[in-house]
């Protein structure tokens, strides 16, 4: 008993900052065994059966808790869940025994056709019922919890009725999920559909939220105005920074992930990034103290 | 209002057409028109599923060009959507899609050098397994050798091709220092791609032991693959022992 309990906490995803752990730098992170508090890894990069890519993961593992955060699942579609999908994050998840795993509050296919994107619901009743129960029977199918993830989006519907914060809590208190709060997302939505993000974040029951995500954003800019575009191909942004501030200091200390996922730069830029996360924290920790 | 379901088709549906036929009012147009914004998701759908069979293919890219790539793939896309969340199976069908790809027509060599590609990539992924142990032989009495069926690592793959397809590959991979030349009417090439450690070699066979390895491959027993084998002076024995120090070949049953 005691030695499980022992283990639950070895891997349990600590209050500080870690990073998204990328091919590039799978040799370096290994040997080098750089001073992060965990790492995060896309679940589906994971889905083959052997090889490089599981080897250094084992690698990691062994140095570092892990979370296992998900991209492809869908959940929101009306299709059936993908059980092949589902079995398949449920082989990792018992094989690598995850502090944390999380998906995102958005739909990617619809007649077995897949975008593989992150699309936006549509934020109903409908949709709403539909989600929940979509992340219950995922939970109770993987036998364990899991945090969904506010998406960053380009559109919204007309015939939408619910603030995706109040969307998004409705989902957690349905199903008994988590909240992954992405800070830089709920800019890039904010930024693109004029919503006010302090208002998103105060409407978000801190309890509920166990990691948050930093990321950078792009901008496309075009005649009539700009888009920004959530690519997590650059440096987190200042009004990113102080969105991060604020979550903290709403929600304490919560276990959180710098992201980078195209032009990945070189390991330690990222790390240096995760420095400024942990300065960031460890001022949120001082003043909670 | 319309369901999530219509909701969802209609989304899909104008992704793919480049238009807002079917979602279009129900899209919220405050600084740019609805068709402007799922414009971002399709060029999102294109550009990922691009550079996911780049990454998988970059031989091929190479040699059409970083432009008829997109193209390529903006092709293929059309014709082979994607069909699962899970993006490493995405590409399978390329090599077969270039055969009937009228603009590519040129260089009738693609197709086999983007099935080199993916077997790379399928060893490179693919499950482990021990290696060989001799005593599992050291059971079997010698009269009964003929009927044995070997079984090969699951890390492996065979390809054969009119073409010489790993030289084109080689001096298109990205350190490649040497001469760039290809002769293409030096022949084609039968190999067989198996993992070792992390990474994945190629062995270039002559027919003989090709013809066993595929046999093999395929279930036949000793004696049948053999009898396929048309040289004469074929060294079964040695070519066994060359597929097991590779790891190739990994067990056996009677």
């Amino acid at each position: 008993m005691t030695h499980d309990n022992a283990k639950i906490d070895a891997d349990a995803i600590p209050a500080t900052v870690g990073i998204g752990l990328r091919g590039p730098h799978y040799r370096e992170i290994a040997s080098t065994q750089p001073k992060i508090g965990w790492v995060e890894a896309h679940s589906e990069n994971y889905f083959g059966a052997g090889g490089a890519p599981l080897y250094y993961l084992r690698k990691v593992r062994e140095l570092y808790p892990l979370s296992l955060h998900g991209v492809g699942l869908s959940l929101g579609t009306t299709d059936p869940l993908d059980r092949e999908h589902l079995a398949r994050l449920k082989d990792l998840v018992d094989r690598f025994e995850p502090g944390l795993v999380s998906e995102h509050l958005s739909w990617g296919s619809v007649d077995s056709v897949f975008l593989n994107d992150l699309l936006p619901l549509p934020y109903t009743e409908e949709a709403l019922n539909h989600f929940a129960t979509r992340v219950i029977e995922t939970q109770e199918y993987l036998g364990r919890q899991i945090l969904i993830e506010n998406p960053s989006s380009y559109l919204t519907y007309a015939h939408s009725t619910i603030p995706e914060w109040e969307f998004l809590t409705a989902v957690a208190q349905r199903s008994g999920c988590g909240i992954l709060l992405d800070v830089n997302n709920i800019h890039v939505s904010a930024r693109n559909h004029g919503l006010d993000e302090e208002r998103y974040l105060s409407s978000i029951p801190s309890e509920l939220v166990q990691e948050i995500h930093l990321a950078g954003f792009s901008v496309n800019r075009y005649p009539e105005g700009e888009i920004a575009i959530d690519d997590h191909g650059s440096r987190v942004r200042d009004r990113v920074w102080e969105l991060y501030r604020r979550a903290l200091a709403l929600c304490g200390p919560v276990p959180s992930l710098v992201e980078w996922d195209s032009n990945i730069p070189p390991l330690e830029i990222l790390l240096d990034e995760a420095e400024t996360a942990k300065r960031i924290l460890g001022d949120a920790n001082a003043v909670t103290a | 209002m319309p369901s999530l379901r219509e909701v969802q088709r209609a989304f899909v549906a104008d992704v793919f057409t480049g238009q807002s036929h079917s979602l279009g009012r129900d899209i919220v147009a405050q600084t740019f028109p609805g068709e402007r914004l799922l414009q971002i998701y399709r060029n999102n759908m294109y550009l990922s599923l691009t550079e996911v069979m780049r990454a998988v293919l970059p031989v091929i890219s190479r040699l059409v060009g970083e432009g008829f790539f997109r193209y390529l793939s903006h092709e293929f896309v059309n014709h082979f959507p994607s069909r699962s969340g899970n993006i490493q199976h995405f590409g399978a069908h390329l090599p077969a899609f270039l055969e009937t790809f009228e603009p590519a027509a040129e260089l009738p060599y693609l197709p086999d050098v983007g099935r080199l590609e993916w077997a790379w990539h399928e060893v490179y992924n693919a499950a482990e397994h021990a290696p060989f142990s001799p005593h599992r032989l050291a059971r079997i009495p010698p009269n009964r050798f003929g009927e044995l069926r070997f079984a090969l690592h699951p890390a492996s793959r065979m390809l054969e091709s009119d073409f010489p397809i790993l030289r084109i590959w080689e001096v298109n991979q990205e350190h490649w220092q040497g001469e760039r030349s290809v002769d293409l009417s030096a022949g084609g090439d039968r190999l067989v791609l198996v993992r070792d450690q992390l990474d994945v070699s190629i062995l270039r066979l002559e027919p003989g032991p090709f013809q066993l390895v595929r046999a093999l491959a395929g279930g036949a027993t000793l004696e049948a693959a053999v009898t396929e084998i048309a040289d004469p002076g074929f060294d079964l024995q040695r070519w066994l022992q060359h597929f097991v120090q590779h790891g190739i070949v990994v067990d056996v049953q009677l």
